[in-house]
């Protein structure tokens, strides 16, 4: 009878064999590079005529964070950032570091300083309407925003913050125009188009996140867009959302995309120009990415060889420069800019997709910039690229025309108002 | 003369007949497809009352519009449409219990397709040899055996697997349930007929034995009945899966137009089910494999340890016949996946889950390798085999060089100090060995040596006696030394031309290692008729370690299936139904290559652990082989012949 029975023994060693095994495979795929794919923002449907405020405003906090819990994505040191991308330049929570754009939490009134009155987003739109800059600008733009087309008429708060979404010239808050502009130029991009491209329901979305945030009986997101366009929201819906790109996929720079992909995708033209990508010409935030030009430069700079003997950069040529910079963001910060790069970026690239990037931003020089209208913030110490004898124009109005003529595009023309006007200043002193 | 081949008709009448019957189960199959499409209601009407119509997301021109016959697919809301347990990952759960349903099933419908080609030779070695073809049939009966044991466990796990569906992901399931409706309950009518067949054939095994006869025959044709509901099924499954990653039959808002073929026939069905079908052949051998190798290693005398090992060279023979064709039909389903949607094939070959091809190598590499270590330790019972040993030593440098060049990347992630001391992603040396050119070389090298290995095998236990042998040893170094050089100089060329024109040079490349293969092999045949033995073949005498090696081969091919599951699972990125019912969990993300190999670890452990299980329940019901008793009657050790 005993014999009947399988030595245990035996089992014992096959079983322990195959663990080894096992542990082995599992060991190596550890081992090697982990990419993380996350899902793209799902387009959004909405039958407005069902939708709730409460819906609206979970909606509005998934487009602008990308999450519902962006204090925990926060406080776990990741970047909180929805297809809105709202978060690269407005500050949400004080925990967070964003100051580009104007202050979106509730803050202690100014004049009372009073910490338990705190003036929130949604009381101060309606502040906005009331500024005598407001009424200014609708007056200076009578004809319609060059960029969108729209005279900016809002009447009410909700009004007003939805008009920032379509037309965000249309009223820049003191401080945080583009230099040089007196603050008629903002650094935002216009949420309904690329690469935003936000559809109007995910817009009233993104308002009434803003209004009942702080103050959850605040809701007038649908009746402001109505009165504000004088149509049905909803209308028109379809055909936006047919024109709207699918996402490009999981958040990850890999190498078989091209640089306007991972550009895209990386939101990189948020904050910087790059010449040879579409998207990427409106950026105001970061330098001009030039690096055939510039990263030489950098490198050879005195504060970048300060940063090198604390130990805290280490590149000795262009590329490593370049990769250096994107993935480790903190180790020279170019002069006259702040620390506020995103620092995740090593974790959502492939090694052939910062290549690629990286091939294509060696490949810019002032000349590849030149050529395509644009030119370096006023920050940069390195200076426009514009010689001065070509932006030693009578007045603004001039300088912008004459450059739509070299450069043949008005957009980018426009665009590099601010190198024109930091030339223009430099020619006189 | 003439009784007997009247004999043989009426056989292989007998034979036709019930093959036939086999698949005329296909027929209601047909039927109720066909029927299914005409009869679902239209549930979406025009003013007029007629019908709304729907265009197919995948099918154009005629027939490109279908009746609105179901609800579109439904907006998933977490956490309505989702369900947990706890803080644990449903998908994961969700993952375990479909990977361990999928390995049983596999199993249970590879062996019986194992079986019928043992029983075949059985009968036909009978005439014969009635002691070699009973040796065959009582292998095939103990495989039977282990199945049935795995069919309860299969059976088992599918319920849990539906229980998992219902209550962590109903959304989704009520969806792919609206859409399959028609075909549901087929599914589950066929699992009777299975069952059925599957009963009367296993223990009707006794009964129906007259050796070679018409009974006999009569087995035979439930074997083949059996395979065939199997194969049903098998589809069956395989549509769901298919529609998940292609859908068709379906309008873009998910609507079901109301032709249930359409929905099962999508563009990736028939190469997902070519390539499941030869991916099963291969697997149920390597388990097979690793059961004889358990009882090799746990025989108590030497009739069963002879019996165990030659089952094990068998069943390892299966599975290598089964894997070679196996990459050309992942090479297809390749091409029919980029034909479908571009993306989706540059999202596995060159991006989010490129690196996932880089653990197939190695898996590959690992099977390789172990199929020609076990082949070296099995031929350490094969007299004759020493004028090869020689050789081993050589074969193993080239498998582990070709594997380190075939598994060296092309880029490394590293930090940016690291990439400062080499001087970029990609090593000024290593390097070179990471480009496409050398991975090439290196698996057709691989497979060219794992070829010369088994023809080695074959003819090791012979002294040649036909005139020609000395031409036919030169012809056999000529060719694979000319395919080797072939090989291995449009490698090197490849560095010199561009990629595009680089990508036409692995055809030639590839045609050397199958010319090796089919002309070696057919060579190599010819030149062992008539061929004398040099001694008796020592079965039962294979180093432990070949038994072991066979388990590693077992679990390899396993691990293999899980990754390549988790690869084509995840190409759908976030979408539950690709570009139609999208996945809104929290997990909707892909999963890191790392956790994926952690959770495949994990499914392979408790699928060995069951089968472990199984295998001491077979080793229970039968203590000794059938051969093992005979011999043991006789006190004489068995030997047979390969």
């Amino acid at each position: 009878m005993r014999r009947q029975f399988v030595n245990g023994s035996v089992i014992l060693k096959v079983a322990l064999w195959y663990c080894a095994i096992l542990g082995g495979f599992a060991g190596y795929t550890n081992w090697l590079p982990q990419i993380r794919g996350d899902a793209p923002e799902a387009a959004v449907a909405v039958d407005v005529s069902n939708v709730t405020p409460e819906m609206l405003q979970e909606m509005g906090e998934s487009i602008i964070y990308g999450s519902h819990d962006p204090l925990g994505m926060l406080q776990r040191g990741e970047g909180p950032i929805g297809k809105g991308q709202c978060p690269l330049c407005h500050r949400f929570f004080m925990e967070q570091k964003a100051d580009r754009c104007p202050n979106l939490i509730a803050l202690p009134n100014p004049e009372t300083g009073d910490e338990g009155l705190k003036v929130t987003e949604e009381q101060r739109s309606h502040d906005r309407v009331k500024d005598p800059r407001y009424k200014e600008a609708m007056e200076r733009m009578a004809d319609g925003e060059e960029n969108s087309g729209i005279v900016p008429h809002a009447e009410t708060g909700g009004q007003y913050l939805i008009e920032s979404e379509y037309c965000p010239n249309c009223f820049v808050v003191m401080g945080f125009g583009l230099k040089g502009t007196n603050d008629t130029v903002s650094p935002m991009p216009i949420i309904n188009k690329p690469p935003i491209q936000l559809v109007d329901t995910e817009i009233v979305a993104v308002v009434s996140y803003l209004q009942m945030r702080d103050d959850p009986g605040k809701f007038t997101a649908i009746e402001d867009w109505e009165a504000y366009w004088g149509k049905t929201l909803g209308e028109g819906e379809e055909e936006i959302k047919e024109e709207a790109p699918a996402a490009p996929g999981p958040k990850v720079a890999l190498g078989s995309e091209t640089p306007e992909e991972i550009v895209t995708k990386m939101t990189c033209y948020a904050c910087h120009k790059i010449p040879g990508i579409e998207v990427a010409k409106t950026g105001m935030v970061g330098p001009l990415l030039i690096e055939g030009s510039s990263a030489p430069h950098r490198i050879a700079s005195a504060e970048y060889k300060a940063r090198v003997k604390e130990g805290l950069a280490s590149a000795t040529t262009p590329r490593e420069y370049i990769i250096e910079s994107i993935i480790s963001p903190g180790a020279f910060v170019v002069p006259g800019f702040a620390d506020d790069m995103l620092k995740d970026f090593k974790h959502k690239f492939t090694v052939s997709g910062l290549d690629v990037l990286v091939d294509h931003l060696l490949a810019q020089t002032e000349e590849t910039a030149i050529a395509e209208g644009l030119d370096r913030l006023p920050n940069e110490k390195e200076g426009s690229l514009v010689k001065p004898a070509e932006a030693k124009i009578d007045n603004g109005e001039k300088t912008v025309k004459k450059s739509i003529e070299e450069f043949g595009d008005e957009q980018d023309a426009h665009l590099s108002i601010a190198g024109l006007e930091n030339a223009h200043a430099k020619s006189f002193n | 003369m003439s009784v007997i081949q009247g004999e043989k008709k009426k056989k292989v009448g007998v034979l036709l007949l019930l093959s036939m019957l086999g698949l005329l189960i296909l027929l209601p199959f047909a039927v109720t497809t066909t029927f299914a499409s005409g009869e679902e209601e239209a549930v979406a009407e025009e003013g007029d009352g007629e019908p709304k119509m729907g265009k197919d997301v995948f099918y154009k021109e005629e027939g490109q519009f279908g009746p609105i016959s179901s609800r579109p697919a439904p907006e998933l809301v977490y956490p309505d449409d989702y369900g947990t347990y706890g803080d644990y990952q449903s998908r994961t759960i969700l993952w375990i219990a479909n990977q361990q349903h999928l390995y049983f099933g596999s199993f249970v419908l590879a062996v019986p397709m194992f079986v019928w080609v043992m029983e075949l030779i059985g009968i036909l070695k009978y005439g014969k040899d009635p002691k070699e073809g009973k040796k065959f049939d009582d292998l095939a009966h103990e495989m039977m055996k282990i199945s049935l044991t795995a069919y309860s466990v299969t059976a088992i796990l599918g319920g849990i697997l539906i229980f998992t569906f219902l209550a962590l992901y109903p959304g989704f399931f009520g969806y792919l349930a609206s859409i399959f409706r028609p075909v549901m309950h087929l599914y589950a009518l066929l699992f009777i007929l299975e069952s059925g067949v599957l009963y009367v054939y296993y223990y009707g095994w006794d009964a129906f034995n007259d050796g070679n006869g018409d009974w006999k025959w009569t087995h035979l044709g439930l074997c083949t009945l059996l395979n065939a509901v199997g194969i049903v099924l098998m589809v069956m499954a395989n549509t769901w899966v298919s529609f998940m990653m292609s859908p068709a039959g379906v309008d873009e808002a998910g609507h079901f137009l109301g032709d249930i073929w359409k929905v099962m026939h999508n563009p990736l069905m028939v190469p997902i089910v070519i390539h499941r079908i030869l991916g099963n052949m291969s697997f149920g051998g390597g388990v097979v494999a690793a059961y004889a190798a358990f009882r090799f290693l746990s025989a108590t005398n030497q009739a069963e340890k002879a019996h165990y090992d030659w089952m094990s060279y068998i069943a390892s023979f299966m599975a290598v016949m089964f894997l070679i064709p196996l990459p050309f039909a992942g090479y297809w389903l390749m091409r029919e996946i980029y034909g479908y949607r571009q993306q989706m094939g540059i999202t596995l070959m060159g991006g989010l889950l490129a690196w996932v091809f880089i653990m197939q190598a190695t898996m590959i590499a690992t099977l390789f390798i172990t199929v020609n270590y076990y082949l070296m330790q099995a031929m350490g019972r094969i007299p004759g085999s020493e004028r090869y040993h020689g050789a081993f030593k050589f074969i193993l440098a080239i498998l582990v060089i070709s594997t380190i060049s075939w598994l060296t990347p092309h880029t490394l992630v590293m930090t940016p100090a690291e990439l400062k001391a080499m001087g970029g992603a990609q090593h000024p040396i290593v390097g070179n060995y990471g480009v496409m050119s050398a991975k090439n070389t290196a698996i057709n090298t691989m497979i060219t040596t794992t070829v010369a290995t088994f023809l080695i095998y074959q003819r090791s236990n012979f002294n040649l006696k036909v005139p020609w042998a000395w031409k036919g040893n030169i012809f056999l170094v000529c060719l694979f030394a000319l395919a080797e050089l072939n090989i291995l100089f449009l490698g090197i060329y490849g560095y010199f031309i561009p990629a595009n024109v680089r990508i036409g040079l692995s055809v030639p490349q590839v045609a050397s290692t199958l010319t090796c293969l089919f002309v070696g092999s057919t060579i190599n045949a010819k030149m062992l008729k008539g061929a004398e033995p040099i001694g008796e073949i020592r079965w039962g005498q294979m180093s432990r370690r070949g038994a072991y090696a066979l388990f590693m081969l077992a679990v390899a091919f396993t691990w293999t299936m899980a990754v390549m599951g988790y690869l084509r699972s995840s190409v759908r990125l976030h979408w539950h139904v690709n570009e139609i019912l999208r996945d809104n969990s929290p997990w909707a993300f892909t999963n890191p290559l790392g956790y994926a190999g952690n959770i495949n670890s994990l499914n392979v452990l408790l699928f060995w652990t069951m089968l472990l299980f199984v295998f001491w329940l077979a080793s229970l019901y039968a203590t000794k082989s059938p051969l093992a008793r005979e011999a043991e009657a006789r006190g004489e050790v068995v030997a047979a012949s390969h």
